[in-house]
């Protein structure tokens, strides 16, 4: 813990002199976290080049600001989720989810085609129902219920407070289920994913 | 519904990421970014591992050099009388008064036994051993405290609490004094307010002035040294087994890390004395503070609430959730920069964590330069 504490301050420091090779090792250190995250909260690799390439020139761009009381990765992860929100609120289309699922993430394992093709079918309908949620709304539902992070963090994240990300959580929970009732593929996804839980 | 790891992310190829870390870097470039000054942080913590590695190496060279059947010598006590209000610093305690006493060290503990008179000590507080100040059958432990002790040189104890925490013993009876409060042997515990002036035996000064040696008690491990600070009488009684006399070695770095640190004053401080005052005076500040307007008197309040309850009331937790309500409600206040330090000086009051040195590099971000600051960057770069 002292340990990460003292690399991430060096790290910064060696970055904050315009070091390249710091610049790199930053970025390669947390680039897999971010993309992960981004791609949770988006469903796509699409303009995600661009959206990676925004979030880091932030990060770097406000580096001096990083005052050491988060964790460097809690801080990067700050950054990312408003650059996600700032697209999320800009863009005027729908995100076009590409399918995604492969054979070891079907649930059971076995993997058939009908399974595959119902979890791309789900996960495509997933993401059109949350291309119609608010930004605030969407990054907290997949801050939280796809990306795993407890609410208290989204709401560090995303910055409001955790009254308020409860409350958009639990109204973008009730969109898709309400969805899920009149789509049986999405219905049978969530379904799938509940018993997986 | 929970989703987690139900979506599984597609991961960029890696000629994707290649050019995105290429732009990133040539991007980064443009910014043209200045040199920080917090830079020179990494070359103070090489300069640090490389003198770590030299003390490991001298120590252990000095260790490796001591044959292995020499028995450790006992500890020895050390007799002081000390007539004219000089200080002493042994072990990370400051000891002052008019007083005659013995101190035996040994690495656990630090035992000072008073003949008689006036002590004051300001002690930094090392869970690795214990200072207690023993007087006929009271013995006062330090908690990490500034404290001062009376003693008639025949049965009568005073214990004044000005900062910080004791334990007084005396026949199997433990009492904690806090700061604000005060323990003598016939009235237990009371308020500083309630005792009166102490009449202390006087102790006459010895005539010649002679230097106090420092003597290691243990020849082969590094000994805090103790230090004259002032001109004095002193009548020093060596032990019998002493030897030549030491050369001073360098005190632990935590030690004098925690002394720094509270060697800067807290700022904007309300003077106020004892437990009930301190509460008194929160209430009449909370109203202030919890008053819907943002304005000076409230973050002032505060901020004040926060000191008070760090001192006297010693409430460390609440103290520091106060001032991290100061920094979200009155960011930029004028009482910013002092609220800060206090934060470090709580956080890093008993160990010098990350949250301490997520404090001090703060800290030394927002104010870069003064004392404060200095001790901010020793704590930060300190491993």
């Amino acid at each position: 813990m002292a340990t990460a504490y003292v690399d991430d301050v060096l790290l910064v420091d060696r970055c904050l002199t315009g070091e390249p090779a710091a610049t790199r090792e930053l970025f390669r250190r947390h680039r897999n976290r971010v993309h992960a995250s981004l791609f949770r909260v988006l469903g796509s690799n699409r303009d995600m080049d661009d959206l990676l390439q925004e979030a880091f020139i932030q990060v770097f761009q406000s580096l001096r600001g990083w005052r050491a009381e988060a964790s460097l990765a809690t801080w990067i992860d700050r950054v990312s989720v408003r650059v996600a929100y700032r697209y999320l609120s800009q863009r005027g289309r729908r995100i076009q989810t590409a399918p995604l699922i492969d054979e070891e993430t079907v649930p059971g394992g076995e993997a058939t085609d009908d399974r595959r093709q119902l979890a791309r079918d789900g996960v495509r309908r997933l993401y059109a129902v949350l291309d119609d949620l608010g930004a605030a709304a969407r990054l907290a539902f997949t801050l939280h219920e796809i990306d795993g992070r407890p609410l208290a963090e989204v709401a560090d994240l995303v910055g409001s407070s955790l009254t308020a990300t409860k409350l958009r959580v639990w109204r973008a929970r009730g969109k898709v289920e309400a969805a899920a009732a009149e789509d049986p593929v999405l219905r049978e996804f969530l379904g799938t994913a509940e018993v997986a839980s | 519904m929970t989703l987690r790891d139900r979506i599984p992310v597609e991961q960029l190829d890696d000629e994707r990421l290649t050019n995105i870390e290429r732009r990133l870097v040539v991007g980064v470039s443009e910014l043209s970014m200045k040199p920080a000054p917090r830079g020179f942080s990494a070359l103070w913590l090489r300069g640090a591992g490389v003198l770590a590695i030299a003390a490991a190496a001298v120590i252990g060279w000095k260790l490796h050099a001591v044959p292995a059947t020499e028995p450790a010598p006992a500890p020895a006590a050390q007799h002081f009388t000390v007539a004219d209000g000089s200080k002493i610093s042994v072990d990370g305690a400051t000891l002052a008064g008019t007083a005659s006493y013995d101190v035996t060290r040994d690495p656990q503990r630090v035992l000072i036994e008073m003949q008689r008179g006036r002590l004051e000590l300001a002690v930094v507080h090392d869970p690795r051993r214990t200072l207690v100040i023993r007087a006929a059958d009271t013995e006062i432990e330090d908690v990490g405290t500034k404290f001062r002790v009376d003693f008639d040189g025949a049965a009568d104890v005073q214990v004044r609490v000005t900062e910080g925490e004791v334990k007084v013993t005396r026949h199997a009876q433990v009492v904690r004094v806090a700061a604000g409060n005060g323990w003598t042997t016939d009235r237990g515990l009371l308020a500083l307010s309630e005792l009166d002036p102490v009449v202390v035996a006087q102790v006459a000064p010895t005539p010649a002035p002679v230097a106090v040696p420092a003597t290691p008690m243990r020849p082969h491990t590094a000994e805090v040294p103790v230090v004259r600070t002032q001109p004095r009488h002193v009548e020093a009684l060596p032990a019998p087994h002493r030897e030549t006399p030491a050369a001073p070695q360098p005190a632990d770095p935590f030690v004098d890390l925690r002394v720094a640190i509270r060697s800067i004053p807290i700022e904007r401080a309300p003077n106020i004395d004892g437990h009930s005052d301190a509460a008194t005076e929160i209430a009449k500040l909370k109203k202030l503070a919890y008053s819907t307007t943002v304005g000076p008197e409230a973050s002032q309040a505060l901020y004040q609430i926060a000191v008070l309850l760090y001192r006297p009331l010693g409430q460390d937790a609440e103290a520091l959730r106060t001032l991290d309500w100061y920094f979200r409600r009155f960011a930029g206040g004028k009482e910013m920069h002092a609220a800060m330090w206090l934060r470090v000086r709580i956080a890093c009051e008993h160990s010098l964590d990350d949250v301490c040195r997520r404090a001090a590099y703060s800290y030394q971000h927002d104010v870069p330069s003064g004392p404060a600051s200095e001790v901010a960057v020793r704590i930060t770069n300190a491993q």
